[in-house]
């Protein structure tokens, strides 16, 4: 209308008139684009399709779910295309090897207590690719069973989580081999990244926070790595069961803060290296359970209320080079042998001398403070924590140790933080 | 009276250059470690480690000292128509308001200002109420005893007692007795001494409850976080008065 109104205010306008009618045409042509989208549907753009084309499916909001996708294919979105299940089931039900998804929104799947409700769900199929998509308000994410050689990249997966029994994992693996997973982000499902039987599988750069229970969580999982994730805030922190050889390199566990939170939980884990990680703010920044021949090193534990729980099933672990700073209680143990090596760390809390000046302290240093020996003897202990007969006994305990374990020392502790 | 009297033992209180000394201290120490903590919740645990430390010592020995060198004095003042009620009321009054006075200047107003944050009220407040507490039992153990080297030595064992000796008791009672299920005695225990009851109950707002595991999901869920506020305030109240009206009737009863 001001178009018109100044118009109307000229003379001489009828090329101005003209212009005006060309752009209303335009914009009315514009808007009668998505009508002639609408007119298909993505299930029924597949099945125009042959084996290995590629599908470019135009943008808009399609109303669509349980859209299968029987034979190898490419479905890219052109500016993120909207898949809309309306809470009525899955989005796209993989089912065959060689398939790409990418660049779509998927949002509204809805919930079942009966069956996995995914945005993508991949079953039985070989060369996957999943990128690009951003996946709201989903029950499950992207969930991949008995699939191999696969990638799930640089997707955006946001929920608002209800409950643990009604939400569903954020990307979830069940039997899977030789899987990237890599620059994704997760928000607010049950589990972050879960995988059970997964092998030969690398999980880099993602981000996984605000997650119910964990962030990130595998049992069964053999020879797989996880190297640059960020996983803060959630509920549980991390959590990884009954697993050999794995690679946990370069992560970053904080503020996992609460009476059941972990940084790094391992529970049964074997033959695994922990290295280059940092733990900052968790109730326990790592917690072993059961957990034989691993290697801690490099790591930075940083404001933990215990820096290392460590158990008396614990044998054989070589927890070296790691910096342990203002950390409440850097080591705890319930156990009075001496089965782990931790000599060669460097202490915030070690009070020694180096009179040689080789950087190694000439005193050892005994990381199990008596409180912290007592709490996980008997629970009820720390309703002392605090006091200053708590202080005392410590005191007491780190110049003449009679409780606590007497060979749980570092012989070799660093005088300065150690840097990489 | 009781106002005129307390008037002239505030004013006589605040004459004396040694407790501004201590206050000076006090407010030193609250500033390096606001100042020092990396951040607010460690200064939170710092600041009622302190607090737990040099709130009874300073309320217990000030009340004693004071009772016994102004004793003479009251017993003066006694000749003339005052009633004892007014003089031990003015006393315990006076002490807790200059008590309170150097607590505020020292500790609280350093604190608010360089990290107000929630939960530091539960750090502070109950303060005060250890203020209160200590001065009232320190009375009380300063007008049983006529003899000041008795009373001193007994206010300090009063103080002995609750900070340290009680703690380790209930270590034994912890490890002798750990195969029991002793939540709720041990609640019951703490309940009975004012500086575990503000202890704990600080603790359980600090993000250091996590810590405490299911002993601090056990007590939160046994009281409820108002519910627990409450009923250690009522507690501490207790702890105030009771001494306090024992000290009261003592004094009235005691011949000179």
């Amino acid at each position: 209308m001001n178009c018109l109104k100044n118009l109307n205010g000229k003379k001489h306008t009828t090329i101005k008139y003209i212009r005006f009618v060309i752009i209303f045409c335009s914009l009315m042509l514009l808007l009668t684009v998505p009508d002639i989208v609408h007119s298909k549907t993505i299930a029924e753009l597949i099945a125009q399709l042959k084996p290995h084309d590629t599908l470019i499916v135009p943008p808009g909001t399609y109303s669509e779910n349980k859209i299968k996708i029987s034979f190898p294919v490419t479905i890219i979105g052109n500016d993120y295309p909207v898949l809309d299940c309306e809470n009525n089931g899955s989005g796209f039900l993989v089912e065959s090897d060689s398939v790409t998804i990418s660049g779509f929104v998927i949002r509204n799947t809805g919930l079942s207590y009966s069956e996995e409700i995914c945005a993508i769900k991949v079953s039985n199929s070989k060369y996957v690719s999943i990128t690009d998509n951003i996946i709201l308000d989903t029950q499950f994410g992207i969930y991949f069973a008995n699939t191999a050689n696969s990638e799930i990249k640089r997707n955006k997966l946001i929920s608002k989580p209800v409950s643990e029994s009604s939400s569903g994992n954020g990307i979830h693996f069940w039997k899977c081999d030789s899987i990237v997973t890599s620059y994704n982000f997760i928000q607010g499902y049950r589990d972050g990244i879960y995988l059970e039987f997964v092998t030969n599988s690398s999980n880099e750069f993602n981000r996984s926070m605000h997650n119910l229970r964990y962030g990130l969580h595998f049992m069964f999982s053999n020879n797989n790595s996880y190297i640059r994730n960020v996983l803060t805030k959630n509920g549980a922190g991390v959590a990884v069961m009954y697993t050999n050889k794995v690679l946990v390199k370069d992560n970053y566990f904080g503020d996992n803060w609460g009476p059941a939170s972990y940084g790094l939980l391992l529970k049964d884990i074997n033959e695994s290296t922990v290295t280059g990680n940092i733990f900052n703010r968790n109730t326990s920044g790592i917690y072993m359970e059961s957990s034989n021949r691993n290697l801690i090193t490099k790591n930075e534990l940083l404001h933990n209320g215990w820096a290392i729980k460590i158990l008396g099933s614990c044998y054989d672990n070589e927890i070296t080079q790691n910096n342990f700073i203002s950390n409440t209680f850097d080591v705890s143990t319930n156990s009075r042998k001496l089965v782990n090596n931790i000599d060669g760390n460097y202490w915030s809390s070690y009070d020694g001398f180096d009179l040689n000046g080789d950087g190694i302290g000439d005193i050892p240093h005994h990381p199990v403070k008596l409180f912290s020996y007592l709490v996980e003897r008997s629970p009820e202990a720390s309703f002392l924590m605090k006091s200053f007969i708590v202080n005392l006994l410590d005191f007491a305990e780190t110049k003449f140790p009679s409780v606590s374990p007497v060979d749980f020392i570092d012989n070799y502790p660093f005088m300065e933080v150690i840097i990489k | 009276m009781i106002y005129n009297l307390s008037k002239y033992l505030v004013s006589d209180l605040m004459r004396n250059k040694a407790l501004w000394l201590n206050g000076l201290i006090l407010f030193i120490f609250s500033y390096l470690i606001n100042d020092l903590s990396s951040d607010s919740s460690k200064a939170a645990v710092s600041i009622l480690n302190m607090n737990l430390m040099i709130l009874p010592l300073f309320s217990i020995l000030i009340s004693a000292i004071y009772y016994y060198s102004s004793k003479e004095s009251m017993e003066f003042i006694l000749t003339n128509p005052v009633s004892r009620f007014s003089v031990v009321v003015s006393i315990y009054l006076s002490l807790i308001i200059v008590l309170s006075l150097y607590y505020s200047v020292g500790i609280v107003i350093p604190t608010i200002i360089m990290n107000g944050t929630g939960y530091m009220v539960h750090v502070l407040v109950p303060g005060y109420l250890i203020i209160l507490i200590f001065s009232s039992v320190s009375v009380l153990s300063s007008v049983i005893f006529n003899d000041k080297v008795k009373g001193i030595a007994f206010a300090i064992f009063l103080w002995l007692f609750f900070a340290f000796v009680y703690d380790s008791l209930l270590a034994l009672v912890i490890f002798y007795f750990s195969d029991f299920n002793l939540e709720k005695i041990l609640i019951v225990l703490i309940s009975l001494n004012p500086i575990d009851l503000y202890r704990i109950n600080t603790l359980l707002f600090l993000d250091t409850s996590a810590m405490m595991g299911f002993t601090s999901a056990f007590m939160k869920n046994l009281f409820g976080t108002t519910l627990s506020i409450i009923s250690t305030y009522v507690l501490m109240g207790v702890w105030v008065i009771i001494p306090f009206i024992v000290s009261l009737r003592l004094y009235a009863r005691k011949s000179f």
